[in-house]
């Protein structure tokens, strides 16, 4: 419990380095916001100043570091400078889009990835255990915009079968509550919504599982082996333990820790892949909005944006490790 | 990620430096495993073509002729093909053999400074972290933790763009979101062996701090560094082709696999070796280094040696 | 689904929800309108990107224009010819020689049912000359006088020839509703004249829209039009061969010959001129000799031919056919030797190592350059930057050369002259009070190439003055002859605008502004 609350008060500072260091790299980086906005308007250099004065951004910079931050504590991110909208509202009306997406690729992998690598591990040095690790192997090997290209190309465009860009047709339209659609439309009981909300979400998922599938198998397989071959499972099983009994009481506990762990990483890993994937299937989430923010040089929404990923990787973490301990109470000490 | 991908296998290990007849082992265990060695060898030869490629090049990779545009690799039956141009030409009528050649050079280039950069830094700070402790090792980690909280491609992102075009930039990006596997795991190796019997004898005997890190504790520490970093090449490769997809930090006229894959997915429809021949160098490369590390993994790894 | 497990998922949905709840946007349902006979069908359209913005003071970039013109009218309006003509002015007249006065169109009505009024004329350049608008109104206009409910005055700081050109960008905004629900309300739900009413907008997903029934040109054909923008050019083919979409912009020109049944092409003469800047007071391009040795060495025949699969048009000046203003001048045809001997002219035989600045999307053209100099020993390094990156080096004057383009939609050589090759483009005051040059001053951001001519001074200003178009005719053609001749581009090409749709879809016609107008759009199912 100590241990949790300390976790929970080191998010501050770590929140608070994100800020400074995204902020400091965002004024560095070469490109002028207002420049940008008014790059082919014909406006003057006098206009030019007069808008830079106008969103604050001719105070020195770490008055003007310290003016955003103060006003973030109370919650206030600022305003786009590019959409003209708060920076709040644009990111949690893409929040449930870009969870939607990392949430199902991650339930997807980890269902795929711990049967195969089980499988592969009891099956060491069979030919079952090349193909599969071939396979893995292959899977991390290839560009995620690849994949998703040719995923579209070939499902969507020449056998049809899946759509291949958005969240939902316009046709299918569930009233909006939480903005997650597969919740919604359960919600209100709309089932062809359903069936719409995963069939736009079968590609994106697919493609940016796909990578982390393939290293949670690689994972979960050394991870058993490893495991296997520690000197308490040779006991067990010397004892004369049935192997299905040693496999579920002794090494699938053991293994599962680690594998805990990197499924955690992997979840955050999956938030920055979702930039790309979220490009190429035209996906309304986080991922989209931070590089039209980055390109157009919107300071504020940039560190809107990357505040909000650092806080759901954090989170994620910590819940990591509350699972960790609960798994394997011994570490609750750490 | 990696982190976690070799932390656990290296918990209490009893290795010490390995003596001579242990080296051996090693060497053998390597070589026994038919997997390990492909992968060496895939390894090796893209080593042999990057470093060849100003010589095995058949033409000028930056050699265009608008009308061999689009021009189709051989073996298809496919019009205007020619064994002088064996897999074909580019949107700008250049060969592709020879640019992914050349590319070969690159990428290798990228991926090996990315990996000798951030390993060493990574390492340096784990190690110094993970030996000194206390309020220095907090520092560290929080710092570790700031970094990590971020999402690894934005940074590169960000970084790439702040520093402007060019090859030594993007290898700093990139380094910049690599280093903190390394810390990580070797602050956790070193936590483990500073307590070690001889760690305790060789300070007793009074050696320095800089002694100990470098004569006790670094080759300890090589085995899963060198297995993250045959691991993390793969990474570092896909990763630049991702940079080069967003459009967004650094790019040049230079051929890269990841920049001709991208550029090629606009002529996917009608001309579909423009982008699937450095898809498939980046697989086979990515695979062999993956073999690679796999291989190294079972054979300085103890534990795995005994089933 | 028995019972007692649907009541477990409407448990976990309800725990889930009033989690989530909190942080999440709510959009009404839409409402399907009733089946009254008029307008039927619905179109999708795909751009590269969503609006930035759904209130025009802000707008940026055609993909917000497009999205905004379907709700918007203007006083005047650019025919799919490109003239323009009274759209809700009828008519205007001058005064005197700063004063337009525009008489309005009476009887149309915002989509709230209000009417359309001199105050609302007012009231829509009062925000566009504010500080942080978009629109570099306030350069030019003084002051608007509101006449009587149907007339209203223009007045512009100095006599301005091509006035009329900025009319036609003006969205007309109703003072009233606006007053009521201000900027932020407005901006979420936006009210104008235009042929089309807003219903909804999902952020990155949709902007939807409604025929307006009540359009004072009549009601259009096609009932729902939405916007889904697609930043992928391969998803969006992808989505508009699988009948997803129905319109897509942006299109590489490589997709025309490739189009499969049920979708076609189509194109139109862009406004965009395509050209290599040369800094001409960095070595060496300030050498009038070498700039024209960099124009004779670019084949750009065979570039358009070869690369552009024939989808450009040459560039004989910075001007293009449609625009007011132009005339034909001798063009720099593909003559290598000459080029050597301009060099050698110019001191550099062997040629010479020059930075090459540009952005991503120009990076095939940045090669096939670099490929074309090299025959002239010409060692190009090229730096591809991302947008903001490549504008932080070339407006201010930092780029030896730099591969770019300018759009000219106004159609009127004042846009293009004024704002590249006038000295004073910007209030830069490149020439300054001394003679000094302004060179690599990073705040006044216009320099470009550097670029400044007495001559060319006095006919752009004069052309920009005089309301006479024969008189301003000559004024640019002795301008261009000079730009030509001294030629601080090296000029290129003028690409076509690519769209492709499905067979579905008629009546609508790509505009060389790039703009979609829909009026008279309809689907055949």
């Amino acid at each position: 419990m100590q241990y949790l609350l300390r976790r929970l008060v080191l998010i501050i500072p770590v929140l608070f380095g994100v800020s400074v260091i995204v902020f400091t790299i965002m004024h560095v980086i070469p490109g002028d916001p207002v420049q940008l906005m008014l790059e082919g308007t014909g406006a003057s250099a006098e206009q030019k100043q007069a808008m830079r004065h106008a969103l604050g951004l001719d105070l020195p910079l770490p008055v003007q570091y310290v003016n955003y931050v103060s006003k973030a504590i109370r919650g206030d991110f600022g305003q786009s400078i590019h959409f003209k909208q708060p920076v709040l509202g644009l990111i949690l009306e893409r929040l449930p889009a870009t969870i939607e997406l990392t949430l199902a690729s991650f339930i997807l992998s980890t269902a795929i990835a711990l049967p195969i690598g089980l499988l592969s591990a009891l099956k060491r040095n069979t030919f079952i255990d090349y193909i599969v690790m071939t396979g893995a192997t292959l899977g991390i090997s290839l560009p995620t915009f690849w994949i998703g290209i040719l995923l579209i190309m070939l499902v969507a465009v020449n056998l049809g079968w899946l759509p291949g860009f958005g969240r939902i047709d316009y046709a299918v339209h569930p009233q909006r509550i939480t903005g997650f659609l597969l919740i919604d439309s359960l919600l209100t009981w709309n089932i062809p919504a359903l069936k719409n909300t995963l069939a736009h979400l079968a590609l994106p998922v697919l493609t940016l599982g796909i990578g982390t599938a393939t290293f949670t198998t690689r994972f979960v397989r050394s991870s058993l082996l490893e495991v296997m071959g520690q000197d308490f499972v040779v006991v067990a099983r010397a004892k004369g333990l049935h192997e299905r009994l040693v496999l579920a009481r002794h090494v699938l506990r053991n293994a599962l820790i680690p594998v805990l762990t990197l499924i955690g990483l992997r979840m955050g890993g999956l938030l920055g892949g979702a930039v790309v994937t979220e490009t190429i299937f035209a996906w309304p989430g986080m991922g989209r909005l931070v590089i039209q923010a980055i390109y157009g040089r919107d300071f504020v929404l940039v560190q809107g944006v990357v505040l909000f990923f650092a806080l759901i990787r954090i989170t994620i973490n910590i819940l990591t490790d509350i699972i960790y301990v609960w798994v394997d109470p011994r570490i609750s000490h750490i | 990620m990696a982190a976690s991908l070799t932390t656990p296998l290296l918990q209490d290990r009893e290795l010490l430096a390995p003596p001579q007849s242990e080296l051996k082992r090693i060497v053998r265990t390597f070589l026994l495993s038919k997997i390990a060695t492909l992968g060496a060898l895939i390894f090796a030869l893209f080593l042999l073509i990057a470093f060849l490629a100003p010589i095995l090049v058949p033409h000028d990779p930056a050699l265009q002729d608008l009308k061999r545009r689009l021009a189709p690799p051989v073996g298809l039956g496919m019009e205007k093909a020619t064994w002088e141009y064996p897999l074909g030409n580019d949107n700008l009528g250049r060969d592709i053999l020879s640019r992914l050649m050349v590319g070969a050079r690159v990428s290798l280039v990228v991926g090996v400074s990315t990996i000798l950069l951030s390993a060493s830094v990574g390492s340096l700070i784990g190690a110094v972290a993970g030996f000194y402790r206390g309020p220095l090792d907090n520092v560290v980690m929080r710092l570790v933790d700031i970094w990590l909280a971020f999402p690894g491609l934005l940074l590169s992102i960000g970084v790439a763009a702040a520093l402007g075009p060019g090859l030594v930039n993007l290898i700093l990006a990139l380094s910049l979101t690599s280093w903190t596997v390394y810390s990580r795991v070797v602050r956790a190796e070193v936590l483990s062996i500073r307590e070690r019997d001889y760690v305790l004898a060789a300070r007793a005997m009074g050696a320095s701090d800089s002694r100990i890190i470098l004569r006790h504790m670094l080759p300890n520490v090589l085995a899963p560094i060198l297995i993250i970093s045959s691991l993390r090449m793969g990474t570092v490769i896909i990763s630049q082709a991702s940079l080069n997809f967003l459009g967004v930090g650094v790019q040049s006229l230079v051929p890269t696999w990841g920049g001709m894959l991208s550029d090629g997915r606009e002529f996917m429809r009608n001309a579909w070796w423009l982008a699937t021949f450095p898809g498939i160098a980046i697989s086979i490369v990515v695979l062999g280094v993956n073999l690679l590390g796999d291989g190294l993994r079972d054979a300085l790894d103890p534990r795995l040696r005994r089933r | 689904m028995n019972s007692k497990r649907k009541w477990a998922v409407a448990l976990a949905a309800v725990i889930v929800v009033s989690l989530l709840a909190a942080c999440a946007p709510s959009t009404p349902e839409v409402v399907p309108a009733t089946t009254v006979p008029g307008p039927k069908g619905q179109i999708i359209i795909s751009q590269a990107a969503d609006p930035n913005t759904l209130d025009h003071k802000y707008l940026k970039g055609r993909n917000t224009q497009n999205v905004l013109r379907l709700m918007f009218d203007s006083l005047y309006h650019r025919d799919n010819n490109m003239q323009i003509v009274p759209w809700l002015a009828t008519s205007y007249e001058n005064p005197d020689e700063l004063t337009w006065r525009f008489h309005l169109r009476q009887g149309v009505k915002f989509h709230n049912g209000n009417d359309f009024k001199a105050n609302d004329v007012k009231f829509t350049l009062g925000r566009l000359v504010e500080d942080d608008s978009q629109f570099s109104t306030r350069k030019y206009v003084d002051r608007v006088e509101v006449v009587d409910d149907y007339t209203v005055d223009i007045v512009t700081k100095d006599p301005y020839a091509a006035f009329m050109t900025r009319v036609v960008l003006w969205h007309m905004t109703d003072e009233e509703y606006f007053n009521e629900v201000g900027a932020e309300g407005f901006g979420s739900k936006p009210v104008g004249t235009g042929p089309f009413t807003f219903v909804e907008w999902v952020k990155d997903e949709r902007v939807v829209f409604e025929a307006n029934r009540d359009y004072w040109g009549g009601s259009p054909k096609i009932k729902t039009v939405i916007f889904a923008p697609i930043p992928e050019a391969a998803t969006r083919i992808a989505a508009l061969e699988a009948g997803d979409v129905d319109i897509i912009t942006t299109v590489p020109p490589e997709y025309v010959d490739q189009t499969p049944e049920g979708v076609e092409a189509v194109t139109v003469p862009g406004t965009r001129a395509y050209f290599l800047a040369m800094n001409v007071n960095m070595e060496p391009f300030d050498d009038v000799r070498v700039r024209q040795a960099m124009n004779y060495a670019i084949d750009v025949e065979s570039i358009i031919e070869n690369v552009l699969n024939g989808l450009a048009r040459r560039l004989d000046n910075p001007l293009l056919p449609e625009a007011f203003g132009y005339i034909a001048t001798p063009v720099y045809s593909y003559d290598l030797d000459k080029a050597k001997s301009l060099l050698a002219e110019a001191g550099y035989p062997d040629g010479f190592e020059m930075e090459l600045d540009t952005r991503p999307s120009y990076k095939e053209m940045a090669e096939v350059v670099v490929g074309q100099l090299s025959a002239l020993g010409i060692k190009v390094n090229v730096n591809i930057m991302e947008s903001a990156a490549f504008y932080a080096q070339y407006e201010p004057g930092y780029s030896q050369t730099a591969l770019t383009s300018w759009g000219n939609s106004e159609a009127d050589a004042d846009g293009m002259l004024s704002k590249q090759f006038y000295s004073d483009r910007y209030s830069c005051n490149l020439l300054g009070p001394e003679g000094e040059t302004g060179y690599g001053d990073a705040a006044r951001g216009c320099y470009y190439t550097g670029y400044a001519n007495a001559e060319v001074d006095a006919a752009v200003v004069a052309g920009s003055r005089d309301v006479d178009p024969e008189k301003r005719k000559e004024y640019y053609a002795t301008a261009v002859k000079i730009i030509v001749e001294e030629a601080p581009w090296l000029f290129l090409y003028n690409p076509v605008e690519i769209y492709a749709q499905r067979d579905r879809v008629q009546g609508w016609v790509p505009r060389s502004d790039a703009l979609l107008i829909l009026d008279e759009a309809w689907v055949t199912d």
